[in-house]
């Protein structure tokens, strides 16, 4: 290690921080969830109403509001009539908040396997090929003769079958491809300075 | 000291914002069960009026003990309009959460 080593790894180096701009923000690949739970809130206090009314309407007979009268009472009337209605209200609002809830769910379904990198061989070694290709063509326009490239990890079968949803590698390409292209550049570094 | 600046620290290609991976589009907001929170809202209702009824009807007399029929009936109207309303906070409390966490 030379002491001009020594001395660029110790000091701030102000000539980098002219290029650089300020951090640009991390780049998010992870899809926002559907809500679900809205509905399903909804759901259960509907179906609890539903429980509510049936319970109106079984209350008449179950308490005996007639005490043998030959007709009903106005308020077991009422208690019907109004038992019946939140019935009926809530049946109808809980299939309308089960339609919600499922229609949601199966959104969230046909949009989970779409992000998913792997969807068959070809996709995969396709974007295998992309990823091989793309950013080491771009990153090193003039390749210097004689150096050897540095050693990059390529990506296996295996590592594409363990990282189904693809966000991570994604994220992580540009930055190994940024550490390959410095271990370059200190590569090219200490072949100038050696005579 | 001047061996110490790395002339190639100009070459040095940095990946563009065009190189990084592209950000998905955000998830279009699904819309709201405007028919079920219709039909809650009138359950709530529904559950006022019991509680309301005895004494609207007349067969429960002001002051006096409550009869079997009107304590059932404000015991279930308030139990039916509580846990409608309470199934509209939550489900106003589940969209604005989620809104706010992944809203644009």
């Amino acid at each position: 290690m030379t002491t001009s080593d020594t001395n660029a790894t110790a000091e701030p180096e102000p000539w980098t921080n002219k290029t650089q701009s300020a951090p640009a923000p991390i780049p998010v690949s992870i899809p926002a969830p559907i809500p679900v739970l809205a509905p399903y809130l909804g759901l259960v206090a509907s179906v609890l109403c539903t429980f509510g009314g049936a319970w109106l309407l079984l209350a008449p007979y179950a308490l005996d509001f007639r005490h043998g009268a030959a007709h009903l009472p106005r308020t077991a009337v009422v208690d019907l009539g109004s038992g019946a209605a939140i019935a009926v209200a809530g049946i109808a609002t809980a299939l309308l908040f089960s339609t919600n809830l499922v229609k949601r769910l199966r959104a969230d379904s046909s949009a989970a396997p779409e992000s998913r990198p792997a969807k068959s061989a070809g996709a995969a070694a396709e974007r295998q090929s992309e990823s091989e290709s793309e950013p080491e063509s771009e990153l090193e326009p003039e390749p210097a003769p004689g150096s050897e490239p540095a050693p990059e990890p390529a990506p296996s079968a295996s590592t594409q079958e363990t990282d189904p949803g693809g966000a991570l590698r994604e994220l992580l390409t540009p930055l190994v491809a940024a550490l390959a292209a410095d271990l370059r550049s200190h590569d090219e570094e200490r072949r100038r300075q050696e005579p | 000291m001047s061996a110490t600046v790395p002339a190639q620290r100009s070459e040095r290609i940095e990946p563009s914002r065009a190189e990084l991976p592209m950000i998905p589009p955000p998830v279009s907001r699904p819309k709201a069960p405007v028919a079920a929170l219709t039909g809650l809202t009138l359950v709530a209702l529904l559950g006022g009026w019991l509680v309301a009824a005895p004494f609207i009807v007349g067969d429960q007399a002001r002051g006096g003990a409550w009869t079997a029929s009107t304590r059932v009936d404000v015991a279930t109207g308030t139990a039916v309009a509580g846990l409608a309303v309470l199934g509209l906070l939550c489900y106003l409390a589940a969209a604005i959460s989620w809104l706010a966490r992944y809203g644009r």
